[in-house]
């Protein structure tokens, strides 16, 4: 708002919807005497090798140390208006990585954490961005760690794409299942937006690729997916097949 | 501005210095009194200090109180001179906002350590040397073992000091490095008048820049008069339906400003 009342200083404008919503947010933050922050003591950092990425805008991935998880997002994630934009999903790999850092024991008080996306990780540092849809990710950020029992401080680095981990299993390209991260419970403000990667295609997904509203380099991924989940599933029956053939076998025996 | 650049003792810089402190570290708030009053103008600058009163009568103003736009990095030249003296005589750590001044104190079983992270820094900053922000001066460098920006308004190249065997004092006071007496003695000396009812004495905790600083519960707290200060400018807000640039900025800085200590927001 500033930026367009700054073109006419003296002309009134009026404020979004989403401004009042903040300032509800405000209101309610001041009067609960909720505007305190904690003196960490200073520590050190607390570097387990943490990357996120969301460089295809269809899957987002993380790692920490060799393990790894993935998410894709479904379609229908971006807004028009440019508010949920890439840099958006950059930012909420960014908080599924916060909070997959969260369920690792004694991880420190003060976490490292590696990204590519320089709104991000320049923006998290000033913890403030010009796009309210990834500032409302910060916040988000801000309360799950404030409402930890043991909060810790996060600060980012930016790491050149080239040399991101991330970046493999954010173009679907995924690592062993057995350096899978754990699942984490997601807020209820990112459900319908994606679907855990090691899970199957979703029927809304599916629908998507045959309407043809994918991308092509997305419904390559897409494809490549599905294509993969149907040669896994083949196996499986297979085996089925063939375990149900010993088995029969060994009864007549 | 930029050409009278000035060092500013913000939120970050004082959480720093204060995250650092030795358990039992207190804390004391002095303003100067008179802040920008006391710096006269020289005559050949009395055109940029005109102040508007009526259409009939104008004034000027003699300090580098309002209208010039240096006036600010003016005066700080002359506090940042005081705070440069303060530090030599190794009283601090102390950081200031303009003539708002926060003196912190460590005990003195901890004066050594306390030294030594001092030195530490000392050497991260020598090798980056004073840096400029806009009009804001400061020293700083990325901290190998912590990652972080450590940021502050001295280089840290002064020892604290012991005074506490300079004069008589509290026995609580004689715990500590110095008291408040110790900085009157240099203050008294270069010409720096405090604004005594203003003072906050040596405690755990103390009000800077709008913020409780509690530095034995290891708490920041937007203080209740700025609490509600800002509950009534979004009340204002509400009432109005449209709004010109002004009102954004009023708005924007005072919930920018309680960013600091709530940074969800």
């Amino acid at each position: 708002m500033i930026s367009y009342c700054g073109k006419k200083p003296f002309l009134p404008h009026r404020a979004g919807d989403h401004i009042s919503n903040d300032l509800d947010w405000w209101s309610l933050l001041l009067q609960s005497g909720g505007i305190t922050h904690p003196i960490y003591p200073a520590t050190k950092l607390s570097n387990p090798l943490a990357f996120s990425d969301a460089s295809s805008g269809i899957d987002i991935g993380i790692v920490i140390g060799k393990h790894w998880r993935a998410w894709r997002l479904i379609l229908g994630w971006k807004t028009k208006d440019g508010k949920r934009d890439i840099g958006w999903a950059e930012a909420v790999v960014f908080e599924l990585l916060v909070y997959t850092i969260a369920s690792i024991p004694d991880i420190g008080r003060h976490v490292l954490v590696y990204g590519d996306n320089t709104g991000v990780v320049e923006g998290w540092g000033n913890r403030r961005h010009r796009n309210w849809a990834v500032n409302g990710v910060f916040r988000r950020i801000n309360e799950f760690i404030h409402n930890l029992p043991s909060p810790f401080d996060v600060s980012t680095a930016y790491v050149e794409s080239a040399h991101n981990p991330a970046d493999d299993p954010s173009r679907g390209i995924y690592g062993p299942t057995e350096l899978l991260l754990p699942p984490i419970h997601l807020p209820s403000e990112l459900e319908g937006f994606h679907n855990d990667a090691t899970k199957p295609l979703s029927a809304a997904e599916l629908r998507l690729l045959h309407n043809g509203s994918y991308s092509a380099p997305a419904a390559k991924l897409i494809n490549r997916e599905l294509v993969k989940q149907q040669a896994a599933e083949r196996a499986r029956a297979s085996r089925a097949k063939e375990e149900f053939f010993i088995s029969k076998e060994l009864l007549e025996i | 501005m930029n050409n009278f650049p000035t060092i500013w003792g913000k939120f970050s810089v004082v959480y720093q210095l204060i995250a650092h402190l030795p358990p039992g570290s207190e804390a004391a708030t002095r303003d100067i009194a008179e802040a920008y009053r006391m710096v006269p103008l020289h005559p050949s600058q009395w055109p940029a200090g005109v102040v508007w009163v009526s259409d009939s009568l104008f004034c000027i103003d003699t300090c580098t109180a309002f209208r010039a736009a240096p006036s600010a990095g003016a005066y700080g030249h002359v506090t940042d001179g005081g705070a440069e003296i303060f530090w030599n005589k190794g009283l601090g750590p102390l950081e200031k906002w303009v003539d708002n001044h926060i003196f912190l104190r460590i005990r003195l079983e901890f004066l050594e350590q306390y030294n030594t992270y001092r030195k530490e820094w000392n050497w991260l900053f020598a090798n980056e040397g004073m840096k400029q922000t806009g009009g804001h001066i400061w020293f700083g460098a990325v901290c190998p073992d912590t990652g972080k920006l450590e940021e502050l308004s001295e280089d840290c190249s002064k020892p604290l000091q012991d005074h506490s065997q300079h004069m008589l004092r509290s026995e609580h006071d004689k715990l500590f490095t110095f008291c408040l007496q110790d900085i009157d003695d240099t203050s008294e000396v270069i010409g720096i008048i405090w604004e005594r009812l203003k003072d906050q004495l040596f405690s755990t905790s103390t009000l800077y820049i709008g913020f409780i600083w509690d530095i034995e519960l290891r708490i920041i707290l937007l203080s209740p008069a700025k609490v509600n200060k800002y509950l009534v400018t979004i009340h204002k807000w509400r009432k109005r339906h449209a709004h010109v640039l002004q009102d954004v900025q009023e708005l924007y800085g005072k919930l920018l400003h309680a960013c600091a200590a709530a940074p969800q927001g």
